[in-house]
């Protein structure tokens, strides 16, 4: 994937909120936070839990592989930064090991023939500088 | 799920009414400023309610984009009035038309006696347009933009697929809503666009996200509408028969607004939508069955087919063909969006479909009105829901 990316739409690997996700993509791992009161997980990352309130918050490992639950191909750019992108296909993922989340990502390595609802994709990393990393999904082939 | 109510807010049902409303008319390019757009709608709503300015005593607008634009304080000041109450309610449809929530109930506390209320944009001829409202959330900044999930038609195009998948909406049913509202704005007359929509030109226009093409998307817009609230027995002597708040109500969504497009767990349902229509039937104590028509939030054709599921109106896995078969239509069993919607008449976030609703209210729709007309409701979301509900006197 050759693919531009500028500062302005890069994420903010700094945010204490964010840093434990940020951190793990550099692992290689794909983590979520997890309130421990209501045993639910949720996203975006929060000081608290959205559903119960607790602030019991740890961050628990995927295993990185999901299905596709909806997508899109985008062919009009809204921002510059993406007029070299389009089209470029936009998936929620879900997990089996964390339920209750979608994961936006982008769709790799795939013509969109691979993209529907219930393709099963694995995460893969991008280095887009020194210390970000953002995962990606491509479709498990034959499956 | 509905959560049980506290409170059905039955003591406002038509102690407040709309006694004037003002629209400049909707355009893509205007070249006037916000402030000269919505200054002409307030002057149109204030000669339409025959008040005069010195009695606004309360200004109440959405609060996340009027308040920066043209704030309450500068209204005042341009009119030369002082008011003793304002305030902002919640942004979008839904914080549009809290207003009227809000203003019935600081009219019906003593807080206010006459209540102005207004929306105007240039959206259609300013660059960045609607999408940099989003901005403000970091975890969209740091967990969407860097796969270009950005803009309303990105947001809403992976909610068509679904929609799509679990419902069996077709292609030529997304069309259709775009369709049936053009031949409704056409028959209004009073549009931003108003040439005839076959299905045709549906097809070939370009896609956005797929499965979203361009008419599958609200126009952009400048221009404004502002409507002005009183008591009841204020409103027994205004210039125009006045059209009474029967209901309103707001919910919140289940899910924190950063993540209220992609994580709420019925995806395609609209929790917020169907628990202030709940509330706001409760409230005018009416069913669904007495609504005769309703003016509904139509960012894209999906949004309103969703819409319409979370309502009640239509079962969801009917809401495609209900549309196609042509019951929104103004001659329909349920004509929605009498003027066009966002997606022919204008995008004001749905000011314009308040205003809308009063002209039919009072039986000032011309071609397009909708025969016996006497309840109607208005509802809009964005990231919690309100349901407002107008009755004719």
């Amino acid at each position: 994937m050759d693919r531009k990316y500028i500062e302005n739409i890069l994420p903010d690997i700094d945010d204490e909120l964010f840093a434990p996700f940020w951190d793990g993509t550099r692992q290689g791992e794909l983590k979520f936070p997890y309130c421990t009161s209501c045993k639910r997980f949720h996203w975006y990352p929060r000081y608290r839990c959205p559903f119960c309130g607790s602030g019991t918050i740890e961050w628990v490992n995927s295993k990185g592989k999901g299905t596709i639950f909806t997508w899109t191909v985008v062919h009009r750019p809204f921002l510059e930064a993406y007029e070299n992108w389009v089209p470029y296909t936009v998936a929620l993922i879900e997990f089996d090991d964390i339920p209750g989340v979608r994961f936006v990502s982008n769709i790799v390595d795939a013509g969109t023939e691979c993209v529907s609802i219930g393709q099963t994709v694995s995460a893969v990393y991008y280095q887009i500088n020194d210390k970000t990393f953002l995962p990606m999904f491509k479709p498990e082939v034959g499956k | 799920m509905i959560k049980p109510l506290q409170n059905h807010n039955k003591k406002l049902k038509d102690k407040t009414a709309i006694v004037g409303i003002g629209e400049t008319g909707y355009v893509r390019r205007s070249n006037r400023s916000v402030r000269e757009l919505v200054l002409e709608a307030v002057d149109k709503a204030l000669d339409d309610s025959g008040i005069d300015k010195h009695e606004i005593d309360a200004i109440i607008t959405e609060n996340a984009v009027m308040p920066s634009s043209y704030p309450h304080n500068e209204m005042a000041s341009d009119l030369g009035i002082a008011s003793q109450f304002v305030c902002g309610t919640t942004g979008g449809m839904a914080g549009v038309l809290a207003s009227v929530l809000a203003g019935a109930a600081a009219i019906d506390s003593g807080a206010a006696n006459v209540v102005l209320s207004y929306f105007g944009t240039t959206w259609g001829s300013s660059t960045g347009g609607p999408y940099a409202y989003h901005d403000i959330y970091p975890a969209k900044r740091s967990f969407e933009l860097p796969y270009g999930f950005y803009g309303q038609p990105v947001y809403f195009a992976p909610k068509a697929h679904r929609a799509m998948y679990e419902y069996g909406i077709s292609e030529h049913q997304l069309a259709s809503v775009a369709i049936n509202q053009r031949k409704n704005a056409i028959m209004n007359g009073k549009a931003q666009v108003m040439k005839p929509l076959t299905l045709e030109d549906y097809l070939s226009s370009p896609l956005i996200a797929e499965p979203l093409r361009a008419l599958d998307c609200c126009v952009v817009s400048d221009g404004a509408s502002a409507f002005i609230m009183t008591s009841r027995e204020r409103a027994m002597d205004c210039r125009k028969p006045p059209v009474y708040v029967m209901g309103a109500a707001y919910s919140s969504s289940d899910m924190p607004e950063d993540s209220v497009f992609t994580q709420l767990p019925d995806y395609l349902g609209n929790i917020a939508a169907s628990r202030s229509t709940y509330k706001a039937l409760a409230m005018a104590d009416i069913t669904l069955d007495e609504i005769d028509f309703a003016e509904v939030y139509d960012s894209f054709t999906i949004t309103l087919l969703s819409e319409l599921a979370s309502l009640g109106f239509v079962d969801k896995a009917d809401i495609g063909a209900f549309v196609e078969e042509g019951n929104t239509l103004i001659n329909g069993r349920l004509p929605v969006n009498t003027h066009g919607g966002m997606l022919s008449h204008g995008h004001a976030l749905g000011i314009n479909h308040l205003v809308e609703a009063v002209r039919q209210l009072r039986s000032e729709a011309g071609e397009a009105q909708v025969k016996n007309a006497e309840i109607g409701m208005i509802a809009g979301a964005l990231l919690g829901h309100t349901t407002i509900i107008l009755r004719k006197s």
